[in-house]
């Protein structure tokens, strides 16, 4: 075995691993005949026999003590949140219910203040027809009499009538 | 359901070894752990019972981290709580040993509080607290693989360290 081949297993070894047990003979043996390399292994032990007996210092009481103090103030505040949560929930109910009013009421505007169609009797549409019939049948009979057209006495020559504007031009 | 007082309790040595052990001085170690209670208190029947321990040293070790960036003397380091320096107890009563065996152990805090993270976070639960590999890699979100590469630079570096520190005599088997 190295030098470098001990150093690359030593950590393995100081792991424990037991795939490397066979490996520690050797590792022993080469520390035996080389100083550098015993002088890395006795290291390696103390430093891990001085950390495995550091004192792991225990948690004072009066720590843990004010912790339980801290919790307990916060479950103390935890439990007293509850009014504030009704109000919270009443609030958030009174927007339900006045949104729902709103909407209800916008809704019903919208019903009401459509515009209406106007409905008419059969006598006043017949009465409707008789008049726009009479209103024709002047229009008629002035043209026939005095013989212009309506369209040249009402319409300006850059106007079209509904028929002119369905002829083809020529 | 919020923790009890004992599931707290079962956890407070731990997290106040750890914490001691990183930010190196008792008061500040006692407030991040009653943050770390409290915060457990809080979350921790969140976090399945298993995994419990190892995602309280998870939040000490931020809490600390957090501590000492805000201390801004991560670098200048030193330990000075005697409960750091205190010598095991030893079956030799030797009054030369005893000094030798205390100044090994000052120059070793002292490389050990030097090491950078997540070095010295390993070496602290591995070889003081003696946690299994496998909580450690929870509790630093690490790969296992990558955790041990890890202890080995950790070892190294102690040892490289100390080897500068330390005579030849010293080292001598």
């Amino acid at each position: 075995m190295t030098c470098s081949q001990f150093h690359d297993q030593l950590d393995q070894y100081l792991d424990g691993d037991a795939e490397l047990e066979p490996s520690a003979a050797q590792l022993k043996a080469h520390a035996a005949a080389c100083e550098r390399c015993a002088a890395e292994w006795n290291l390696a032990l103390c430093i891990r026999h001085t950390l495995g007996e550091m004192p792991a210092p225990a948690c004072p009481d009066p720590v843990f003590e004010a912790a339980l103090e801290r919790i307990a103030l916060l479950d103390r505040n935890s439990r007293s949140r509850p009014p504030v949560r009704r109000a919270a929930r009443s609030h958030r109910y009174a927007t339900f219910v006045f949104s729902s009013l709103a909407v209800l009421l916008l809704a019903v505007s919208v019903v009401l203040l459509r515009p209406v169609e106007p409905t008419y009797s059969d006598e006043e549409i017949a009465e409707a027809r008789r008049q726009v019939e009479f209103a024709f049948a002047l229009v008629g009979e002035t043209g026939r009499s005095t013989g212009l057209f309506l369209h040249d006495v009402m319409l300006t020559p850059d106007e079209a009538t509904p028929r002119q504007r369905r002829l083809p031009t020529p | 359901m919020p923790l009890s007082p004992p599931a707290l309790a079962a956890h407070r040595h731990h997290v106040y070894g750890y914490a001691l052990r990183l930010l190196g001085d008792a008061q500040d170690a006692a407030d991040v752990t009653q943050d770390v209670l409290v915060r457990l208190w809080q979350e921790g029947e969140r976090v399945e019972p298993d995994r419990r321990r190892a995602w309280v040293l998870r939040v000490t070790r931020n809490a600390c981290l957090d501590a000492l960036r805000s201390r801004k003397t991560r670098r200048a380091y030193t330990p000075t709580d005697a409960a750091l320096l205190r010598v095991a107890p030893c079956d030799d009563h030797s009054p030369h040993l005893l000094t030798e065996a205390a100044d090994f152990r000052r120059h070793l805090d002292d490389a050990l509080a030097r090491l950078d993270e997540p070095y010295r976070s390993i070496l602290i639960l591995r070889e003081i607290q003696g946690l299994p590999y496998s909580e450690i890699a929870d509790a630093l979100d690490l790969p296992l693989n990558t955790l041990k590469v890890y202890l080995h630079r950790g070892r190294r570096s102690l040892r490289r360290t100390l080897r500068a520190v330390l005579s030849p005599e010293d080292l001598s088997p």
